[in-house]
Protein backbone atom coordinates (compact mmCIF):
# COMPACT_ATOMS: atom_id res chain seq x y z
CA UNK A 1 0.00 0.00 0.00
CA UNK A 2 1.42 3.36 -1.05
CA UNK A 3 1.84 6.32 1.31
CA UNK A 4 -0.45 8.58 -0.71
CA UNK A 5 -3.25 7.07 -2.76
CA UNK A 6 -5.50 9.10 -5.02
CA UNK A 7 -8.27 7.01 -6.48
CA UNK A 8 -10.70 8.05 -9.21
CA UNK A 9 -10.55 11.76 -8.47
CA UNK A 10 -12.97 13.87 -10.51
CA UNK A 11 -14.10 17.47 -10.63
CA UNK A 12 -16.74 19.12 -12.80
CA UNK A 13 -17.18 22.81 -13.51
CA UNK A 14 -20.46 23.76 -15.13
CA UNK A 15 -21.02 20.36 -16.71
CA UNK A 16 -17.46 19.99 -17.95
CA UNK A 17 -15.22 17.27 -16.52
CA UNK A 18 -12.12 19.30 -15.79
CA UNK A 19 -10.66 16.29 -13.97
CA UNK A 20 -11.77 12.71 -14.27
CA UNK A 21 -10.55 9.29 -13.14
CA UNK A 22 -7.28 10.60 -11.75
CA UNK A 23 -5.40 7.71 -10.13
CA UNK A 24 -2.01 8.35 -8.56
CA UNK A 25 0.12 6.89 -5.84
CA UNK A 26 3.22 8.26 -4.20
CA UNK A 27 5.66 6.86 -1.66
CA UNK A 28 6.78 8.77 1.40
CA UNK A 29 9.72 11.07 0.70
CA UNK A 30 9.21 11.06 -3.04
CA UNK A 31 8.69 13.94 -5.43
CA UNK A 32 5.99 13.66 -8.05
CA UNK A 33 6.25 16.12 -10.92
CA UNK A 34 3.09 16.95 -12.76
CA UNK A 35 3.52 18.15 -16.32
CA UNK A 36 1.11 18.86 -19.10
CA UNK A 37 -0.30 21.45 -21.47
CA UNK A 38 -1.93 24.63 -20.20
CA UNK A 39 -5.53 24.55 -19.04
CA UNK A 40 -5.81 20.78 -18.66
CA UNK A 41 -6.43 20.63 -14.94
CA UNK A 42 -3.09 20.73 -13.11
CA UNK A 43 -4.04 23.62 -10.86
CA UNK A 44 -7.49 22.18 -10.31
CA UNK A 45 -5.90 18.91 -9.19
CA UNK A 46 -3.77 20.63 -6.54
CA UNK A 47 -6.75 22.72 -5.42
CA UNK A 48 -8.73 19.52 -4.94
CA UNK A 49 -6.00 17.99 -2.79
CA UNK A 50 -5.98 21.13 -0.66
CA UNK A 51 -9.79 21.32 -0.50
CA UNK A 52 -9.91 24.72 -2.12
CA UNK A 53 -12.27 22.81 -4.41
CA UNK A 54 -14.32 19.88 -3.21
CA UNK A 55 -13.80 16.94 -5.56
CA UNK A 56 -17.01 15.49 -6.99
CA UNK A 57 -15.65 11.98 -7.08
CA UNK A 58 -12.79 10.00 -5.68
CA UNK A 59 -10.95 9.00 -2.55
CA UNK A 60 -7.82 10.42 -0.93
CA UNK A 61 -5.89 8.16 1.39
CA UNK A 62 -2.74 8.95 3.30
CA UNK A 63 -0.81 6.33 5.20
CA UNK A 64 -3.88 4.10 5.15
CA UNK A 65 -6.15 6.81 6.60
CA UNK A 66 -9.03 7.99 4.43
CA UNK A 67 -8.80 11.78 4.31
CA UNK A 68 -11.59 12.28 1.86
CA UNK A 69 -14.24 10.19 0.23
CA UNK A 70 -16.53 12.01 -2.18
CA UNK A 71 -19.31 9.44 -1.71
CA UNK A 72 -19.32 10.03 2.05
CA UNK A 73 -19.09 13.78 1.71
CA UNK A 74 -22.12 13.74 -0.57
CA UNK A 75 -24.10 11.40 1.66
CA UNK A 76 -23.34 12.94 5.05
CA UNK A 77 -21.94 16.36 4.25
CA UNK A 78 -18.85 15.15 6.05
CA UNK A 79 -15.97 17.53 5.65
CA UNK A 80 -12.37 16.35 5.50
CA UNK A 81 -11.27 15.87 9.08
CA UNK A 82 -7.67 16.87 8.78
CA UNK A 83 -5.47 19.01 6.64
CA UNK A 84 -2.68 16.82 5.30
CA UNK A 85 -1.57 18.96 2.38
CA UNK A 86 0.16 22.27 2.03
CA UNK A 87 0.19 24.44 -1.07
CA UNK A 88 2.70 26.90 -2.46
CA UNK A 89 1.07 29.17 -5.02
CA UNK A 90 2.41 30.45 -8.29
CA UNK A 91 1.85 34.05 -7.13
CA UNK A 92 3.13 33.49 -3.55
CA UNK A 93 0.20 35.19 -1.78
CA UNK A 94 2.22 36.29 1.21
CA UNK A 95 0.31 38.46 3.69
CA UNK A 96 1.63 41.93 2.82
CA UNK A 97 1.10 43.56 6.21
CA UNK A 98 3.25 41.03 8.03
CA UNK A 99 7.01 40.49 8.09
CA UNK A 100 8.44 37.20 6.84
CA UNK A 101 8.62 35.93 10.41
CA UNK A 102 5.03 36.99 11.13
CA UNK A 103 3.87 35.35 7.90
CA UNK A 104 5.48 32.08 8.96
CA UNK A 105 4.23 32.24 12.55
CA UNK A 106 0.66 33.35 11.97
CA UNK A 107 -1.05 30.06 11.13
CA UNK A 108 0.73 27.88 13.72
CA UNK A 109 0.02 30.54 16.36
CA UNK A 110 -3.68 30.60 15.51
CA UNK A 111 -3.75 26.80 15.46
CA UNK A 112 -2.09 26.82 18.91
CA UNK A 113 0.62 24.49 17.72
CA UNK A 114 2.87 25.38 20.63
CA UNK A 115 4.16 28.07 22.94
CA UNK A 116 5.01 31.36 21.31
CA UNK A 117 8.74 31.06 21.92
CA UNK A 118 8.87 27.55 20.48
CA UNK A 119 6.92 28.62 17.42
CA UNK A 120 9.27 31.55 16.96
CA UNK A 121 12.32 29.30 17.16
CA UNK A 122 10.80 26.89 14.67
CA UNK A 123 9.82 29.70 12.31
CA UNK A 124 13.32 31.18 12.43
CA UNK A 125 14.79 27.73 11.66
CA UNK A 126 12.53 27.38 8.63
CA UNK A 127 13.36 30.88 7.46
CA UNK A 128 17.07 30.11 7.75
CA UNK A 129 16.56 26.86 5.89
CA UNK A 130 15.11 28.68 2.87
CA UNK A 131 18.02 31.11 3.03
CA UNK A 132 16.22 34.18 4.35
CA UNK A 133 17.76 34.46 7.83
CA UNK A 134 18.64 38.10 7.21
CA UNK A 135 15.16 38.88 5.90
CA UNK A 136 13.06 37.59 8.80
CA UNK A 137 11.94 41.09 9.73
CA UNK A 138 11.43 42.36 6.19
CA UNK A 139 8.05 43.00 4.63
CA UNK A 140 7.13 41.11 1.44
CA UNK A 141 7.13 44.21 -0.75
CA UNK A 142 10.84 44.66 -0.08
CA UNK A 143 11.73 41.14 -1.28
CA UNK A 144 12.51 39.80 -4.74
CA UNK A 145 10.11 37.29 -6.28
CA UNK A 146 12.43 34.42 -5.45
CA UNK A 147 12.72 35.55 -1.86
CA UNK A 148 8.96 35.90 -1.58
CA UNK A 149 8.47 32.40 -2.93
CA UNK A 150 11.00 30.99 -0.47
CA UNK A 151 9.22 32.82 2.35
CA UNK A 152 5.96 31.27 1.15
CA UNK A 153 7.60 27.83 1.26
CA UNK A 154 8.70 28.45 4.86
CA UNK A 155 5.17 29.54 5.72
CA UNK A 156 3.70 26.37 4.24
CA UNK A 157 6.24 24.19 6.07
CA UNK A 158 5.35 25.79 9.40
CA UNK A 159 2.04 23.90 9.41
CA UNK A 160 3.95 20.63 8.98
CA UNK A 161 2.00 19.26 6.01
CA UNK A 162 2.39 15.58 5.19
CA UNK A 163 2.51 16.37 1.50
CA UNK A 164 3.58 19.76 0.18
CA UNK A 165 2.21 20.83 -3.20
CA UNK A 166 3.70 23.46 -5.49
CA UNK A 167 1.74 25.05 -8.34
CA UNK A 168 4.27 26.28 -10.89
CA UNK A 169 6.36 27.80 -8.11
CA UNK A 170 8.84 29.42 -10.48
CA UNK A 171 6.82 30.49 -13.47
CA UNK A 172 6.64 34.09 -12.21
CA UNK A 173 10.43 34.19 -11.77
CA UNK A 174 13.44 34.79 -13.99
CA UNK A 175 16.04 31.99 -14.41
CA UNK A 176 18.34 33.07 -11.59
CA UNK A 177 15.52 33.31 -9.04
CA UNK A 178 14.07 30.07 -10.38
CA UNK A 179 17.29 28.32 -9.43
CA UNK A 180 17.10 29.58 -5.83
CA UNK A 181 13.60 28.23 -5.43
CA UNK A 182 14.31 24.89 -7.09
CA UNK A 183 17.35 24.49 -4.85
CA UNK A 184 15.11 24.86 -1.82
CA UNK A 185 12.84 22.12 -3.17
CA UNK A 186 15.87 19.88 -3.70
CA UNK A 187 16.93 20.55 -0.12
CA UNK A 188 13.48 19.55 1.12
CA UNK A 189 13.74 16.35 -0.88
CA UNK A 190 17.01 15.48 0.85
CA UNK A 191 15.14 15.94 4.15
CA UNK A 192 12.67 13.32 3.00
CA UNK A 193 9.63 15.50 2.40
CA UNK A 194 6.86 14.19 0.19
CA UNK A 195 6.03 16.69 -2.54
CA UNK A 196 3.91 17.17 -5.63
CA UNK A 197 5.23 19.80 -8.03
CA UNK A 198 3.38 21.17 -11.03
CA UNK A 199 6.11 22.53 -13.25
CA UNK A 200 7.08 23.62 -16.71
CA UNK A 201 10.78 23.20 -15.81
CA UNK A 202 11.43 19.98 -17.67
CA UNK A 203 15.08 19.90 -16.56
CA UNK A 204 13.97 19.97 -12.93
CA UNK A 205 11.24 17.37 -13.45
CA UNK A 206 13.69 15.03 -15.12
CA UNK A 207 16.52 15.34 -12.61
CA UNK A 208 14.79 15.91 -9.25
CA UNK A 209 11.61 13.88 -9.32
CA UNK A 210 11.00 10.22 -8.53
CA UNK A 211 7.80 10.01 -10.52
CA UNK A 212 6.42 12.09 -13.35
CA UNK A 213 2.75 12.27 -14.30
CA UNK A 214 1.61 13.68 -17.61
CA UNK A 215 -1.81 15.26 -17.25
CA UNK A 216 -3.80 15.64 -20.43
CA UNK A 217 -7.48 16.31 -20.98
CA UNK A 218 -8.16 16.16 -17.27
CA UNK A 219 -6.64 12.81 -16.50
CA UNK A 220 -3.28 11.10 -16.00
CA UNK A 221 -2.34 10.09 -19.51
CA UNK A 222 1.05 8.72 -18.58
CA UNK A 223 2.83 7.96 -15.32
CA UNK A 224 6.36 6.72 -14.78
CA UNK A 225 9.91 7.39 -13.76
CA UNK A 226 11.57 10.42 -15.32
CA UNK A 227 13.46 8.00 -17.57
CA UNK A 228 10.27 6.38 -18.84
CA UNK A 229 8.46 9.66 -19.38
CA UNK A 230 11.26 11.64 -20.99
CA UNK A 231 13.21 8.94 -22.83
CA UNK A 232 10.37 6.66 -23.88
CA UNK A 233 7.06 8.52 -24.07
CA UNK A 234 4.34 6.13 -25.19
CA UNK A 235 1.38 8.34 -26.04
CA UNK A 236 1.37 10.65 -28.97
CA UNK A 237 0.10 13.53 -26.80
CA UNK A 238 3.16 13.32 -24.56
CA UNK A 239 5.52 13.03 -27.52
CA UNK A 240 3.99 16.16 -28.98
CA UNK A 241 4.11 17.96 -25.62
CA UNK A 242 7.81 17.14 -25.15
CA UNK A 243 8.72 18.29 -28.64
CA UNK A 244 7.34 21.76 -27.95
CA UNK B 1 -19.83 92.00 18.83
CA UNK B 2 -17.17 89.64 17.45
CA UNK B 3 -17.01 87.92 20.82
CA UNK B 4 -20.77 87.42 20.89
CA UNK B 5 -20.80 86.11 17.32
CA UNK B 6 -17.94 83.73 18.02
CA UNK B 7 -19.69 82.34 21.08
CA UNK B 8 -22.87 81.89 19.11
CA UNK B 9 -21.12 80.19 16.21
CA UNK B 10 -19.26 78.00 18.66
CA UNK B 11 -22.62 76.88 20.04
CA UNK B 12 -23.76 76.06 16.51
CA UNK B 13 -20.54 74.26 15.80
CA UNK B 14 -21.11 72.19 18.94
CA UNK B 15 -24.40 70.96 17.48
CA UNK B 16 -22.75 70.21 14.12
CA UNK B 17 -19.97 68.34 15.87
CA UNK B 18 -22.41 66.29 17.93
CA UNK B 19 -24.26 65.21 14.83
CA UNK B 20 -20.94 64.47 13.10
CA UNK B 21 -19.80 62.22 15.96
CA UNK B 22 -23.12 60.41 16.35
CA UNK B 23 -23.14 59.72 12.61
CA UNK B 24 -19.65 58.24 12.57
CA UNK B 25 -20.20 56.21 15.72
CA UNK B 26 -23.38 54.72 14.29
CA UNK B 27 -22.64 54.51 10.59
CA UNK B 28 -19.16 52.98 10.72
CA UNK B 29 -20.34 49.71 12.35
CA UNK B 30 -23.79 49.72 10.73
CA UNK B 31 -22.16 50.14 7.33
CA UNK B 32 -20.15 46.99 7.91
CA UNK B 33 -23.29 45.06 8.82
CA UNK B 34 -25.00 46.35 5.67
CA UNK B 35 -21.92 45.44 3.60
CA UNK B 36 -22.06 41.86 4.85
CA UNK B 37 -25.79 41.81 4.13
CA UNK B 38 -25.21 42.95 0.56
CA UNK B 39 -22.66 40.15 0.09
CA UNK B 40 -24.71 37.46 1.84
CA UNK B 41 -25.08 34.11 0.12
CA UNK B 42 -28.85 34.11 0.83
CA UNK B 43 -30.25 35.84 -2.24
CA UNK B 44 -33.46 37.38 -0.80
CA UNK B 45 -31.52 39.03 2.03
CA UNK B 46 -28.93 40.29 -0.43
CA UNK B 47 -31.63 41.73 -2.68
CA UNK B 48 -33.39 43.40 0.26
CA UNK B 49 -30.20 45.02 1.52
CA UNK B 50 -29.16 46.16 -1.94
CA UNK B 51 -32.63 47.60 -2.45
CA UNK B 52 -32.31 49.58 0.76
CA UNK B 53 -28.90 50.90 -0.28
CA UNK B 54 -30.30 51.88 -3.66
CA UNK B 55 -33.18 53.86 -2.12
CA UNK B 56 -31.05 55.58 0.48
CA UNK B 57 -28.27 56.52 -1.91
CA UNK B 58 -30.69 57.44 -4.66
CA UNK B 59 -32.73 60.03 -2.74
CA UNK B 60 -31.63 63.29 -1.13
CA UNK B 61 -30.51 63.19 2.47
CA UNK B 62 -32.68 66.25 3.09
CA UNK B 63 -35.75 64.34 1.98
CA UNK B 64 -34.85 61.45 4.26
CA UNK B 65 -34.34 63.82 7.13
CA UNK B 66 -37.77 65.36 6.69
CA UNK B 67 -39.52 62.01 6.28
CA UNK B 68 -37.80 60.51 9.30
CA UNK B 69 -38.52 63.51 11.51
CA UNK B 70 -42.13 64.22 10.52
CA UNK B 71 -43.23 60.83 9.19
CA UNK B 72 -43.84 58.97 12.46
CA UNK B 73 -45.92 61.83 13.90
CA UNK B 74 -48.14 61.95 10.82
CA UNK B 75 -48.77 58.22 10.72
CA UNK B 76 -49.37 57.95 14.43
CA UNK B 77 -51.30 61.18 15.00
CA UNK B 78 -49.88 63.52 17.58
CA UNK B 79 -47.51 60.95 19.02
CA UNK B 80 -43.96 62.24 18.58
CA UNK B 81 -41.67 59.23 18.39
CA UNK B 82 -38.57 61.41 18.68
CA UNK B 83 -39.51 63.26 21.84
CA UNK B 84 -39.93 67.00 22.05
CA UNK B 85 -37.51 69.87 21.71
CA UNK B 86 -33.93 70.01 20.57
CA UNK B 87 -33.06 66.58 21.91
CA UNK B 88 -35.82 64.93 19.88
CA UNK B 89 -34.73 66.73 16.74
CA UNK B 90 -31.11 65.70 17.27
CA UNK B 91 -32.17 62.06 17.71
CA UNK B 92 -34.15 62.12 14.48
CA UNK B 93 -31.28 63.80 12.62
CA UNK B 94 -28.79 61.27 13.97
CA UNK B 95 -31.00 58.38 12.83
CA UNK B 96 -31.35 59.83 9.33
CA UNK B 97 -27.64 60.62 9.03
CA UNK B 98 -26.56 57.24 10.37
CA UNK B 99 -28.81 55.37 7.95
CA UNK B 100 -27.71 57.49 5.02
CA UNK B 101 -24.00 57.35 5.74
CA UNK B 102 -24.08 53.66 6.64
CA UNK B 103 -25.32 52.94 3.13
CA UNK B 104 -22.50 54.93 1.56
CA UNK B 105 -19.97 53.33 3.90
CA UNK B 106 -21.33 49.85 3.12
CA UNK B 107 -20.49 50.27 -0.55
CA UNK B 108 -16.99 51.40 0.34
CA UNK B 109 -16.55 48.43 2.67
CA UNK B 110 -17.89 46.06 0.03
CA UNK B 111 -15.58 47.48 -2.63
CA UNK B 112 -12.67 47.20 -0.23
CA UNK B 113 -13.42 43.62 0.75
CA UNK B 114 -13.96 42.53 -2.82
CA UNK B 115 -10.74 44.20 -3.96
CA UNK B 116 -8.57 41.96 -1.78
CA UNK B 117 -7.16 39.26 -4.07
CA UNK B 118 -8.81 35.86 -3.64
CA UNK B 119 -5.34 34.40 -3.10
CA UNK B 120 -5.16 35.98 0.35
CA UNK B 121 -8.18 34.04 1.56
CA UNK B 122 -7.03 30.86 -0.15
CA UNK B 123 -3.55 31.13 1.36
CA UNK B 124 -5.21 31.34 4.77
CA UNK B 125 -7.51 28.38 4.04
CA UNK B 126 -4.64 26.20 2.94
CA UNK B 127 -2.83 27.06 6.17
CA UNK B 128 -5.84 25.78 8.09
CA UNK B 129 -7.15 29.15 9.24
CA UNK B 130 -10.88 29.57 9.86
CA UNK B 131 -12.98 32.06 7.91
CA UNK B 132 -13.13 34.35 10.94
CA UNK B 133 -9.36 34.22 11.46
CA UNK B 134 -8.80 34.98 7.80
CA UNK B 135 -11.10 37.99 7.94
CA UNK B 136 -9.70 39.48 11.12
CA UNK B 137 -6.04 38.51 10.86
CA UNK B 138 -5.42 38.66 7.10
CA UNK B 139 -7.98 40.71 5.23
CA UNK B 140 -9.12 43.41 7.65
CA UNK B 141 -5.96 45.49 7.71
CA UNK B 142 -5.65 45.34 3.93
CA UNK B 143 -9.28 46.40 3.58
CA UNK B 144 -8.70 49.21 6.08
CA UNK B 145 -5.76 50.50 4.09
CA UNK B 146 -7.70 50.44 0.84
CA UNK B 147 -10.86 52.11 2.11
CA UNK B 148 -9.11 54.87 4.00
CA UNK B 149 -8.98 57.37 1.08
CA UNK B 150 -12.63 56.95 0.00
CA UNK B 151 -13.76 56.92 3.64
CA UNK B 152 -11.81 60.11 4.17
CA UNK B 153 -13.76 61.71 1.33
CA UNK B 154 -17.06 60.69 2.86
CA UNK B 155 -16.06 61.94 6.29
CA UNK B 156 -15.10 65.34 4.87
CA UNK B 157 -18.42 65.44 3.04
CA UNK B 158 -20.17 64.65 6.30
CA UNK B 159 -18.61 67.70 7.96
CA UNK B 160 -20.42 69.87 5.46
CA UNK B 161 -23.59 67.77 5.24
CA UNK B 162 -24.34 68.41 8.90
CA UNK B 163 -25.73 71.79 7.81
CA UNK B 164 -28.71 69.96 6.27
CA UNK B 165 -29.99 69.36 9.80
CA UNK B 166 -31.24 72.95 9.94
CA UNK B 167 -34.19 71.82 7.82
CA UNK B 168 -35.63 70.31 10.98
CA UNK B 169 -34.61 73.37 12.97
CA UNK B 170 -31.42 72.12 14.53
CA UNK B 171 -29.37 75.14 15.46
CA UNK B 172 -26.16 74.05 13.78
CA UNK B 173 -23.26 76.16 12.53
CA UNK B 174 -24.66 77.44 9.22
CA UNK B 175 -28.00 78.25 10.84
CA UNK B 176 -26.20 80.15 13.58
CA UNK B 177 -24.31 82.21 11.02
CA UNK B 178 -27.29 82.87 8.81
CA UNK B 179 -29.32 84.12 11.72
CA UNK B 180 -27.23 87.32 11.73
CA UNK B 181 -28.47 88.27 8.28
CA UNK B 182 -32.02 88.54 9.53
CA UNK B 183 -31.36 89.89 12.99
CA UNK B 184 -28.49 92.33 12.35
CA UNK B 185 -28.18 92.61 8.57
CA UNK B 186 -24.67 91.13 8.78
CA UNK B 187 -23.11 88.69 6.30
CA UNK B 188 -19.68 88.25 7.86
CA UNK B 189 -20.81 85.86 10.62
CA UNK B 190 -21.98 83.49 7.90
CA UNK B 191 -18.65 83.80 6.12
CA UNK B 192 -16.92 83.14 9.42
CA UNK B 193 -18.67 79.76 9.63
CA UNK B 194 -16.67 78.86 6.53
CA UNK B 195 -13.50 79.23 8.58
CA UNK B 196 -14.87 76.80 11.15
CA UNK B 197 -15.63 74.24 8.43
CA UNK B 198 -12.23 74.75 6.81
CA UNK B 199 -10.30 74.34 10.05
CA UNK B 200 -12.22 71.22 11.03
CA UNK B 201 -11.98 69.51 7.64
CA UNK B 202 -8.32 70.55 7.46
CA UNK B 203 -7.68 68.82 10.77
CA UNK B 204 -9.44 65.68 9.56
CA UNK B 205 -7.50 65.66 6.28
CA UNK B 206 -4.26 65.93 8.21
CA UNK B 207 -5.22 63.01 10.49
CA UNK B 208 -6.21 60.90 7.50
CA UNK B 209 -2.98 61.60 5.68
CA UNK B 210 -1.01 60.63 8.77
CA UNK B 211 -2.94 57.37 9.02
CA UNK B 212 -2.35 56.64 5.34
CA UNK B 213 1.36 57.27 5.81
CA UNK B 214 1.40 54.94 8.82
CA UNK B 215 0.04 52.15 6.60
CA UNK B 216 2.44 52.93 3.77
CA UNK B 217 4.85 50.20 4.81
CA UNK B 218 3.02 47.48 2.94
CA UNK B 219 1.98 46.94 -0.64
N1 LIG C 1 -13.65 27.75 -10.82
C1 LIG C 1 -13.73 27.35 -12.12
N2 LIG C 1 -14.90 27.42 -12.76
C2 LIG C 1 -15.01 27.01 -14.05
N3 LIG C 1 -14.00 26.51 -14.75
C3 LIG C 1 -12.80 26.39 -14.17
C4 LIG C 1 -12.60 26.81 -12.81
N4 LIG C 1 -11.31 26.57 -12.49
C5 LIG C 1 -10.74 26.05 -13.59
N5 LIG C 1 -11.62 25.93 -14.60
C6 LIG C 1 -11.34 25.37 -15.94
O1 LIG C 1 -10.72 24.12 -15.75
C7 LIG C 1 -9.73 23.91 -16.74
C8 LIG C 1 -8.43 23.51 -16.09
O2 LIG C 1 -7.88 24.62 -15.43
P1 LIG C 1 -6.55 24.56 -14.59
O3 LIG C 1 -6.30 25.92 -14.06
O4 LIG C 1 -6.63 23.46 -13.60
O5 LIG C 1 -5.46 24.21 -15.68
P2 LIG C 1 -3.88 24.17 -15.59
O6 LIG C 1 -3.47 22.84 -16.11
O7 LIG C 1 -3.43 24.52 -14.23
O8 LIG C 1 -3.41 25.28 -16.61
P3 LIG C 1 -2.15 26.26 -16.58
O9 LIG C 1 -0.96 25.47 -17.07
O10 LIG C 1 -2.53 27.34 -17.55
O11 LIG C 1 -1.98 26.75 -15.19
C9 LIG C 1 -9.65 25.18 -17.55
O12 LIG C 1 -10.34 24.97 -18.75
C10 LIG C 1 -10.33 26.20 -16.71
O13 LIG C 1 -10.97 27.15 -17.51
MG1 LIG D 1 -2.35 26.19 -13.43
Amino acid sequence: MAYLEIIGLGKRFGGVDVLHDVDLTLEKGQILSLIGPSGEGKTTFLRCLNFLETPDRGILRLNGETLFDAAQVKAKGKKPSRRAFGLVFQAFHLFPQYTVLENVMLAPTLAKKGRREELREKALDLIAKVGLADKADSYPNTLSGGQQQRAAIARALAMEPDVLCFDEPTSALDPLLTREVLNVIRLLKREGRTMIVVTHEMGFAREASDRVAFLSRGTVAELGTPGEIFEAPRTEALQRFLRE
Amino acid sequence: MLREVLLNLLGGFGQSLRLFCYTLLGALPLGLVIAFGSMNRFQPLRALVRGLVWVVRGTPLMLQLIVIYYGPGLINKGNNLWGGGGAGRMTAAAVAFILNYACYFSEIYRGGIESIPRGQREAGQVLGMTGRQIFFRVQLKQVYKRILPPMGNEVITLVKDTCLARIIAIYELTYAGQAYIKSHGLIWPLLLTGVFYLLFSGLLSWLLRREEARLGYFE
